[in-house]
């Protein structure tokens, strides 16, 4: 996407005024997008992204610049005005690239390219699972389907001799079945999603999901109002891993850690959960929502175990923040798009398969919140107060699941609830979703077997 | 893709429209912007991060056989006016919507709106990065408990929009704007607190780096020891910035295209009550010194001020052209795309609910046992912005005997915004904006709090 010779001149630019390490990001990302408003199409979109992000480590500090044009008069002017905006005292000169083509070795590569589709497929069968979700049940009101996918075309190159290419094509769905009675209104919602092309479609039933979309939506309406104060919850396997995510995940992010701004920071090596829980973070997983063969510096993804037992084993690392911990980064580091700064993030997160079974986490617990579905949450590392939502949850009682209940929130503080979690399942599912972070949003999968906090409190309004 | 063949938006803007006329398109317009932005933030006395940003693109829409179809790029080249229109005619051939998206000629005359700050763009580096220091030395000034500033920042964003249509018109506007952010870390014992302070400004004069950087570390410090409550109602005073963030939520509950659609509780509440008596909601474009002060909106309708709420009965929804043609209306002129990426729907100006004469301390003072909200998260998740129901995590004060006591944690307010829209019992006077969203603080008589 550049040519050699640009690329090292920028890079000794970047690098005249005394920094320690540069690096050139590029990329280009064609996406579309359609939307499909009780089935009907409301809405198609394509574009590309298209840009460049160069970033320079002077001492301790990083600058930081971006840019769409790329002519060879505007990336060095780019450069020298980064380089001269803090000067350092070192003599570094760019080493000769050594070239690895991730595409060439892509676990990921996907069998049907998107953009071989033609659109109207894509609306049609859109419009079919719109279909299957009013056709599950009269109260169903509304639906809204929507199919992205993205191909993004990543080169990042830097002042030691890094200079990777990979690409990137994702595509995901997202349905969601809006029921309603009176003044009442309840959305189920599903989203999901792979690091592959349009074979996705032959590997998920659209409609069933758009059923199950409708299913929970006409559940909730029938719900009453979740009840609130501490109790034993019990979330379900997949998207459930969100707790983790949130609670602890974030906690574990380099960037928070090398500013003590996290509950876990200089805690390797120390007992941080339960005997129960074993953590992993793993970017390599073939064709997941959240794997990539190479994060957004250009190191190789890896399998983190951050928690083994109980113990915090490792943090997830980008370069920079690495290095300020003394340890080694760990494929981490990552950005929605050439406009931000990477940090480290997290790819595939979840809580690894225990010894209980599923029906005896139920049977075991007396009264508490079955989560079945659970929403989205964020939390503050500094405290490690978490929150999120539960959008379809049930009553346990005397070991049952009985009434299901709506409007349920669970919030805590990650240290704590890491040490609640007393029972875990053996049914490892993953779920996809978006992180929104300082760099930007991102597609990671969370994922957990079903398991059993002890006690949290839930926040509703019966 | 050296970029050799780039072209400046004027040339871009020629060629596309000469391409779109030969390719049959009816109508047809571009969005244009162009995006400039600097950033320093300091860490430890020194600066830590520093960024110097420019970026820009364009979105092609046409009318094609009768359906509007929308391609973007980011790169203003030769290939890239091939790319848009293949895309967007592809786009435009499986629509089947069946309200038509307009594409407007344009309006006779459009406000003039001093939305760029000369001043602004002339500060220096230097000059930023020491307001950046002094914010952070306020934090860490502030209290012996304070262990650290996470961030104190310095920003300046200029962005340029260029609207031209089919019909010959062309818009400009150009504005810029200054954020500054200081984030304070509180410890005492085992429990930590991270509070953040923002200011969002046109002129530098307006930023007291001392003011926000006190204000951070002192709502961080007030925190420290804060405990859960019992759970329970409670009679609650939604702090300014908290009451923002919950409003915001809710904002697409005024949206016509969203009552259309069945997806708005406010559906068939035009001239009837849906609040208590004292609120008043406006949506102003021509507001001075608004950062959503625009002469116009994506649609290229001219801007003007609408009260939307009036002594709590419901005056309008907030219309784009294709909701308004609809509805059989007048364009509110709110059809805005979040940027040359997206397509238009609808969103607000500077959207706010009016201030009041009371001071927020004679509000507080008539409580004998409640408690204040100062701070709401998990506002992405937490909410249902079709039904109005919420399930927060908050924090804040405990209110006792007409005075602040104290801070409060780990509890969740959950409610129904509708409900409690009508259930407001008193207004501040401390209207605040946060970007282009504001409101005062508010007493609502009963919430349920969910703690231990």
């Amino acid at each position: 996407m550049l040519e050699k010779n640009t690329a090292y001149d920028v890079l000794t630019a970047a690098l005249s005024q005394g920094g320690r390490f540069a690096e050139i990001f590029i990329e280009e990302n064609k996406k579309n997008s359609i939307s499909v408003v009780n089935g009907k199409v409301e809405r198609a979109l394509s574009g590309i992204d298209f840009g460049l992000g160069l970033r320079i480590f002077v001492k301790d500090k990083i600058i930081y610049t971006y840019t769409n044009d790329l002519s060879y008069d505007n990336l060095i002017k780019c450069a020298k005005e980064a380089a001269s905006a803090v000067s350092g005292n070192e003599k570094k000169n760019v080493i000769e690239f050594n070239r690895i083509d991730y595409r060439k070795s892509d676990i990921h590569s996907p069998r049907i390219m998107p953009e071989s589709i033609e659109k109207k497929t894509i609306a049609d069968m859109l419009k079919q699972a719109s279909e299957a979700a009013f056709g599950y049940d009269k109260l169903i009101s509304q639906t809204v389907m929507g199919c992205m996918d993205s191909n993004q075309h990543i080169c990042v190159i830097n002042s030691e001799g890094l200079w990777v290419n990979d690409n990137r094509v994702r595509t995901r769905a997202s349905l969601s079945a809006v029921a309603s009675r009176d003044n009442e209104k309840q959305t189920g919602y599903f989203g999901p999603g792979a690091l592959k092309g349009f074979e996705l479609f032959d590997d998920i039933d659209l409609n069933k999901i758009a059923e199950e979309a409708a299913r929970s939506a006409v559940t909730m309406l029938n719900a009453k109002n979740c009840p609130s104060g501490k109790m034993s919850v019990v979330l379900d396997n997949g998207f459930g891993g969100v707790i983790f995510h949130e609670a602890c995940g974030h906690g574990l992010e380099a960037s928070a850690v090398s500013k003590k701004a996290s509950v876990f920071a200089d805690k390797i090596g120390e007992k941080i959960a339960s005997d129960k829980v074993t953590a992993i973070d793993d970017g390599t997983i073939a064709h997941s929502w959240g794997s990539i063969n190479v994060d957004d510096e250009g190191i190789k993804t890896r399998k983190n175990i951050l928690i083994e037992n109980g113990i915090l084993k490792c943090y997830m690392a980008d370069r920079f923040n690495a290095e300020k911990l003394g340890i080694l980064p760990t494929g981490s580091s990552r950005r929605e798009s050439y406009k931000f700064i990477p940090v480290s993030r997290m790819t595939n997160t979840y809580i690894a398969p225990g010894n209980d079974k599923k029906e005896d986490i139920i049977k075991n617990t007396q009264y508490g919140i079955y989560a079945k579905y659970m929403g989205g949450g964020s939390v503050n590392t500094a405290s490690g107060e978490f929150n999120f939502a539960v959008n379809e949850a049930y009553i346990i009682r005397n070991g049952k699941i009985c009434e299901p209940v709506r409007g349920a929130t669970l919030i805590g503080k990650g240290s704590e609830i890491l040490n609640e979690i007393d029972m875990v399942s053996d049914n490892l599912a993953l779920s996809e979703g978006m992180c929104g972070a300082s760099s930007g949003s991102i597609p990671v999968d969370v994922g957990q077997p079903m398991l059993r906090v002890r006690e949290i409190t839930v926040g509703g309004r019966g | 893709m050296e970029g050799a063949d780039k072209l400046d938006i004027y040339e871009f803007k020629n060629k596309i429209f000469e391409k779109a006329e030969q390719e049959g398109f009816s109508k047809y317009d571009i969005y244009y912007n162009q995006f400039q932005g600097f950033s320093v933030s300091v860490y430890k006395a020194e600066v830590e991060k520093y960024q110097n940003n420019s970026s820009l693109g364009v979105s092609f829409r046409g009318e094609y056989n009768g359906s509007v179809g929308y391609a973007y790029s980011e790169r203003l080249d030769i290939k890239a006016i091939d790319e848009l229109i293949e895309n967007a005619k592809q786009n435009a051939q499986i629509i089947s919507s069946d309200e038509k998206e307009i594409i407007y000629e344009g309006d006779k005359s459009y406000p003039k709106l001093k939305l760029f700050n000369e001043e602004s763009e002339k500060v220096s580096v230097e000059d930023k990065i020491k307001m950046a220091l002094k914010m952070e030395q306020a934090v860490l000034n502030y209290d012996s408990r304070i262990k650290s500033c996470n961030r104190a920042s310095v920003s300046n964003y200029s962005s340029y929009t260029y609207l031209a249509n089919s019909f010959g018109l062309e818009l400009k506007q150009k504005r810029n704007q200054i954020v500054a952010y200081a984030s304070a870390m509180a410890q005492q014992g085992e429990q930590t607190k991270t509070m953040g302070e923002i200011k969002f400004c046109f002129d530098f004069s307006d930023i007291d780096p001392v003011e926000i950087g006190r204000s951070a570390a002192k709502k961080a410090v007030d925190s420290l020891g804060a405990a859960s409550v019992k759970s329970g109602k409670y009679k609650v005073i939604i702090q300014n910035e908290a009451f923002i963030d919950l409003f915001s939520a809710f904002l697409g509950a005024f949206f016509a295209e969203n009552v259309q659609k069945g997806l708005s509780l406010l559906k068939g509440k035009i001239n009837k009550k849906i609040a208590s008596d004292i609120v008043n909601i406006a949506d102003e474009p021509l507001l001075e010194n608004g950062l959503g002060s625009t002469a116009f909106d994506s649609e290229a309708v001219a801007s003007f001020n609408k009260t939307v709420v009036e002594n709590g009965i419901l005056k309008t929804y907030l219309y784009n052209l294709k909701a308004a043609e609809k509805d059989g209306v007048k364009s509110t002129g709110n059809g805005f795309r979040g940027s040359f990426k997206g397509s238009v729907s609808t969103s607000v100006t500077n959207f706010y609910i009016k201030g009041s004469k009371t001071d927020i301390n004679e509000i507080i003072s008539g409580i004998d046992d409640g408690i204040l909200i100062t701070d709401l998260s998990g506002l992405h998740s937490g909410t249902n912005s079709v039904s109005g129901d919420f399930s927060l995590a908050c924090s804040g004060f405990y209110i006792r005997e007409g005075k602040t006591a104290e801070p409060v944690e780990q509890i969740t307010a959950a409610g129904n915004f509708f409900d409690i829209m009508n259930k407001i019992k008193n207004i501040g006077s401390d209207l605040k904006f946060s970007g282009n969203i504001g409101s005062p603080s508010v007493m609502i008589d009963e919430i349920d709090i969910a703690g231990l």
